[in-house]
């Protein structure tokens, strides 16, 4: 295990590089730059001032040396400022992660409960009313785009009440309202509900689809006609045998999902002004901040390798066929 | 000139026109009684919801100034918000500094002068010499004295691209700026920045200039000297002061930043400025969300979450959301920017263009109500003004409104300059910004096709905008070949406040890129002549004249044209109490008392 740790940790290094060239090459192709970005027609930028700018930016220097003097900083464990806002990257992702952490895990916990759960529940009653309802349930959670379902719960659950009662039900978005009183844990709480609930919504349908599939699956092998025959009780092969089995790749799944938690819900952050590494993503992307887009990326790939690595050992320690072979 | 809404200058007026709120109340009444039942899973969390808004604990004793009512929640997109604090810095916090800084003075839309950090101004005889006194009293947020020295330090600096400027350009007009502007080490100052004393200020100008209060004075919040003492100037963006928490001099101090979400402020209880107010001001705090998303900004107004925020040119989709919030009213910002379509005087394909009649003829060939009403949404506005600025006292009482359409006139202008029905055959090149074609364009184009002037439509990508759009069409070549298009769609001319102010960047014949913003390549010695007469002039009355005459150039010549006047809007709670003109609130409007803004208890 040690071993295949080791090696896995070694594959990484020149997969990082290569996600690293890559990103900062498609970057630099995209249209525009941070001056473009800055630039609106009728601003009072004169021409010396962008020339200044461009230079402080360092945007006159050729593509390879910007790439590598970005990596001798990355390897100084510098991950650079922010080319608008002057902030370093490192504090602010410092800052971000541990929101998309609260909001991500949240949701990402929450579904994985609901969904397993559900999808246990979809599975062992196929053919019937329930099964019917979770199934339609799952593509809707599936088929509508989260930032479609995020501004209709921000409008059911937050516009509506106040247009209509001129009640604050829920906030439309941020983490916390700055004018606020309550505990910040309870005023931070308020606002996790709705942004979570969405994510929820999308993330229960796919671990519901996912658990019922395998179980079903697992369901129609022969151990468990086996089982039965030898007279076992049917909650003893339900749940001693057919979900032992049914659950393994369910692991995989959740180990598939686990970069979220770091890197977030672009487009629901956005929407909700929840400041996680997502919504700093999507700013970043618009400002054509070169730094920000490249230390994202390079906290999105660290993760998933890293996510990757940890369901595989996972799957190793739950399945005693891997861990013996 | 369309006006705004014009409500009441009483103080405590509700900021919008009676009438319309008690229609509001009632139907809010009718709908909350209605929803009792609905609102009883509500109750479990209205008094979370209740308690999250603070409220001015009862009145003490002995304070000469109380604040009143609530907290004032403000809504801000971002763009704006992520470039610091340096006062010298083009894209700085206009949201924050609103509240939290002070210029030495600034203008009311009328023009009368509403001093802040200065109580005074003097102007020497000849023009070259203005004279500044700084307020008694007036303190930083730390506690220190603000003076004389703090506004040379802030203005010397904004000379200094090395501390991290953009606006050096506003300070040329003073003796030895060009020389502080030159030196890229940052170590020499404007000889011509004197600190008399403690609370006095000398500027002298190489030449009179009228634009050196508004386009300087009346734009440059000071900064605190001392914060910076002892700071190699390279360093100066990288300061908590310019990027974390601002320390100012206004009526609200910085408690709190959270980048991109969110700013607080406090009262300041040393408060002074130079129209006499000192103490707190009204309100007893000010929080700024800050939004990343347009949609996002929509829904928490809709949400009630703020009780100000301000929305630039609205499309007519979301201008009808925002006009139907409850509680909640919208008020229109006239803003002096316009859409325009320039002209290439230098060199274009067809040398036509160069006639005016033909520049006329494409105006006079637009019906301008129906692209601004049934293309635009209505967001726009006609200008009643064709001109670069349009304030009444600066422009002709004469000038031709080129309005409404007249596609006779048109044809005839056209046939007058030589113009032939086989030109539509070699068509014009039409760039457009932004690159996504805007709804109005291909319309405009059909309108210019009916009168025999066809376009060939290009976009004007981002990453070469400026190059195309002000540059020259071929840098290799040391001789001007004019800009890259005949015909250019692009949002942003005029002047903010539609004053003359600033206008030579643009149009005078000897700003040109790389020395100014002269895409067009218009040169008109009277033009010229004429905007330096004005502002060279020291009153308003002897200045009239000349920008008058100018104007008068510009609506014969058209070098552009002012397409429509963006109308920006502010969505103002019904709560919000304040004394003055509340129609421009555009957030860098002068002659904005914040410190007297306040938000009545709900």
């Amino acid at each position: 295990m040690g071993r295949f740790i080791l090696r896995r940790l070694l594959i990484s290094i020149p997969i990082l590089l290569g996600v690293t060239i890559v990103t900062f090459t498609f970057a630099n192709l995209a249209p525009g730059d941070p001056i473009s970005a800055l630039m609106k027609p009728g601003t009072d930028l004169r021409p010396e001032a962008i020339e200044q700018l461009r230079l402080q930016l360092g945007l006159d220097r050729p593509f390879h040396e910007r790439y590598l003097a970005w990596l001798t900083q990355l390897l100084q464990g510098n991950l650079g400022v922010e080319t608008v806002g002057r902030g370093s990257i490192g504090a602010a992702l410092a800052r971000r992660i541990p929101n998309t952490v609260l909001l991500m895990g949240t949701a990402l916990s929450v579904s994985i409960v609901l969904g397993v759960l559900l999808g246990i529940i979809s599975a062992f009653r196929q053919h019937t009313r329930t099964d019917a309802v979770l199934t339609t349930a799952v593509f809707a959670g599936i088929s509508l785009p989260p930032y479609l379902l995020a501004m209709l719960a921000i409008y059911a659950f937050a516009v509506l009440p106040f247009q209509l009662f001129g009640i604050h039900l829920f906030p439309a978005n941020g983490i916390k309202d700055p004018a606020s009183t309550l505990p910040p844990w309870l005023d931070t709480l308020w606002h996790l509900l709705l942004p979570a609930a969405v994510l929820a919504f999308a993330g229960t349908a796919t671990f519901l689809r996912y658990t019922r599939a395998s179980v079903l699956e697992a369901m129609r092998l022969d151990f468990v006609t086996t089982a039965r025959s030898k007279g076992l009780r049917e909650r003893t092969v339900r749940y001693g045998h057919i979900l032992r089995n049914a659950l393994l790749p369910v692991v995989t799944v959740i180990g598939l999902s686990l970069p979220a938690l770091v890197v977030g819900a672009l487009f629901v952050e956005t929407l909700f002004s929840w400041p996680g590494v997502g919504s700093y993503m999507i700013e970043a992307t618009r400002e054509r901040d070169y730094p920000v887009i490249m230390a994202v990326a390079l906290l999105t790939s660290i993760t998933i390798i890293a996510a990757n690595l940890l369901t595989d050992i996972t799957y190793a320690f739950v399945d005693p066929r891997i861990r013996h072979s | 000139m369309s006006k705004a809404q014009q409500p009441s200058g009483e103080t405590g007026t509700p900021l919008h026109a009676g009438g319309v709120l008690d229609t509001q109340v009632s139907r809010r009444t009718v709908l909350k009684a209605a929803g009792i039942g609905a609102g009883a899973a509500a109750l479990a969390v209205a008094p979370v919801a209740g308690a999250s808004r603070r409220t001015v604990p009862a009145a003490g004793a002995g304070k000469a100034n109380q604040a009143k009512g609530e907290i004032i929640r403000l809504g801000a997109l971002e763009g704006g918000l992520t470039d610091g604090f340096m006062p010298w810095k083009q894209f700085g916090q206009e949201f924050v500094w609103n509240w939290a800084a002070q210029m030495l003075l600034s203008f009311a839309p009328d023009g009368s002068v509403l001093y802040d950090l200065a109580s005074n101004h003097t102007v020497s005889e000849d023009g070259k010499t203005y004279t500044f006194t700084i307020v008694d009293g007036a303190t930083w947020h730390d506690g220190k004295p603000v003076t004389a020295a703090d506004v040379a330090f802030t203005y010397n600096t904004a000379l200094k691209s090395i501390a991290g400027s953009n606006i050096g350009g506003r300070l040329l007009p003073i003796v030895g700026a060009q020389a502080a502007f030159d030196d890229t080490t940052g170590a020499t100052d404007a000889t011509g920045i004197r600190v008399v004393d403690d609370h006095t200020l000398e500027i002298e100008l190489v030449e009179p200039n009228a634009q050196f209060l508004p386009v300087l004075v009346a734009n440059t919040r000071i900064a605190p000297k001392h914060v910076y003492d002892g700071i190699p100037i390279a360093e100066y963006p990288d300061q908590p002061a310019s990027t974390t928490m601002f320390i100012g001099s206004g009526p609200y101090k910085m408690t709190a930043f959270t980048p991109k979400e969110s700013v607080n402020l406090e009262p300041h209880p040393g408060y002074v400025n130079g129209s006499g107010y000192s103490g707190v001001p009204a309100a007893p705090g000010v929080v700024i969300r800050i939004y990343n998303d347009e949609e996002a900004q929509i829904l928490s107004t809709q949400s009630g979450e703020v009780d100000f925020n301000y929305v630039r040119k609205p499309s007519g989709d979301k201008l009808e959301l925002l006009s139907s919030i409850e509680g909640m009213n919208a008020q229109k910002s006239l803003v002096g920017f316009n859409i325009f379509a320039s002209f290439n005087l230098l060199d274009p394909s067809n040398p036509l263009l160069k006639d005016k009649r033909v520049r006329q003829a494409l105006v006079w060939a637009l019906d301008r109500d129906v692209l601004v009403n049934d293309v635009l949404g209505g967001v726009f506005t006609v200008p009643s003004v064709m001109n670069h600025w349009i304030q009444e006292w600066a422009v002709s009482p004469d000038l031709e409104v080129y309005h409404p359409q007249n596609v006779e006139k048109a044809k005839a202008l056209l046939a007058e300059a030589g113009w032939t029905p086989e030109m539509a055959s070699q068509p014009l090149l039409a760039r457009h910004y932004p690159p996504t074609l805007d709804p109005d364009v291909p319309i405009i184009q059909q309108y210019w096709a009916d009168i025999g002037v066809t376009l060939d439509l290009q976009p004007l990508p981002d990453d070469t905008f400026f190059q195309d759009f002000y540059g020259d069409k071929d840098p290799n070549t040391p001789e001007d070949d004019g800009p890259a298009y005949d015909v250019a769609f692009v949002y942003g001319f005029g002047t903010l406040d539609g004053s003359p102010w600033g206008s030579d960047e643009f149009l005078a014949s000897d700003r040109v890129n790389p020395a100014g913003l002269n895409s067009m390549r218009f040169a008109n010695p009277e033009w010229d002549s004429a905007f330096a007469a004005g502002i060279l002039a020291t009153t308003r009355e002897e200045q009239g004249p000349h920008f008058a005459r100018a104007s008068e150039i510009f609506n014969d010549e058209l070098p552009y044209i002012p397409l429509y006047q963006r109308v920006d809007y502010s969505i103002v709670s019904d709560g919000l109490r304040g004394p003055e003109n509340a129609t421009i609130l555009h957030p860098a409007a002068g002659g904005v008392k914040y410190w007297e803004w306040y938000k009545e208890e709900a």
